[in-house]
């Protein structure tokens, strides 16, 4: 499949990026609770891995992206957004980098 | 259309990814200030906990396989490689909702 470079296809590429990521993230936190509940030490690994700081602000960066534009993709299938959906990106963007800031005093 | 296609239109899917989608960002908020930065713990044994979670589990389990499932619509061109992945998507799928069943639905016992 080929894109055009446009903010459109880039903001649909990096969604499917950072969804697939955070999918694989959170089937591992599945995996890892339930090696925790019957103790099972060869999966305390995982739970190490996904615990680890720079594994927690990469998810915390790609969960806000994905929802945010998850979100500016309702409002294009669903509302007016077509008309301006590059902007409200840039909009969503601005969002994402106050959730992302906030975020990172949290962890 | 060289690839063989559905009857269906695929709509429904459509349709319930953005549902799944709304409803996975309302509950991840609670899921988080309930269970990772909950200023008193919650007692996820109980049973408003066990449900919450395990249908947590379920709509994240359909919300990342029909991801995946759009994301080999679009880029997996040949037949026989759909068909496997489309095994290895049900695998996951129930795989992963036996572990999250045994792991939540005993949890606190």
């Amino acid at each position: 499949m080929r894109y055009k470079w446009q903010t459109g296809a880039l903001a649909w590429l990096i969604h499917r990026i950072t969804g697939a990521a955070v999918g694989i993230y959170l089937l591992l936190h599945i995996l890892a609770q339930f090696g925790m509940k019957y103790d099972q030490k060869g999966l305390a690994s995982i739970s190490d891995f996904l615990t680890h700081y720079a594994v927690v602000v990469v998810l915390l960066a790609f969960l806000i992206y994905h929802t945010l534009n998850g979100i500016r993709e309702l409002i294009i299938d669903f509302g007016s957004g077509a008309l301006y959906h590059k902007k409200l990106f840039w909009v969503m963007m601005v969002i994402g980098l106050v959730f992302f800031v906030a975020g990172l005093k949290a962890i | 259309m060289a690839l063989p296609t559905s009857h269906h239109s695929g709509a429904f899917h459509w349709l319930f990814q953005r549902i799944t989608g709304i409803l996975i960002a309302v509950v991840l908020v609670i899921h988080m200030g309930a269970v990772h930065f909950g200023a008193s713990p919650v007692d996820l044994g109980s049973p408003f906990w066990k449900f919450f979670h395990v249908g947590f589990v379920i709509m994240l389990l359909y919300h990342i396989l029909n991801g995946f499932w759009l994301m080999v619509e679009d880029y997996v061109h040949c037949n026989g490689l759909r068909v496997v992945l489309f095994g290895v998507a049900w695998i996951v799928g129930i795989s992963f909702l036996i572990l999250g069943f045994v792991t939540l639905v005993p949890f606190g016992t």
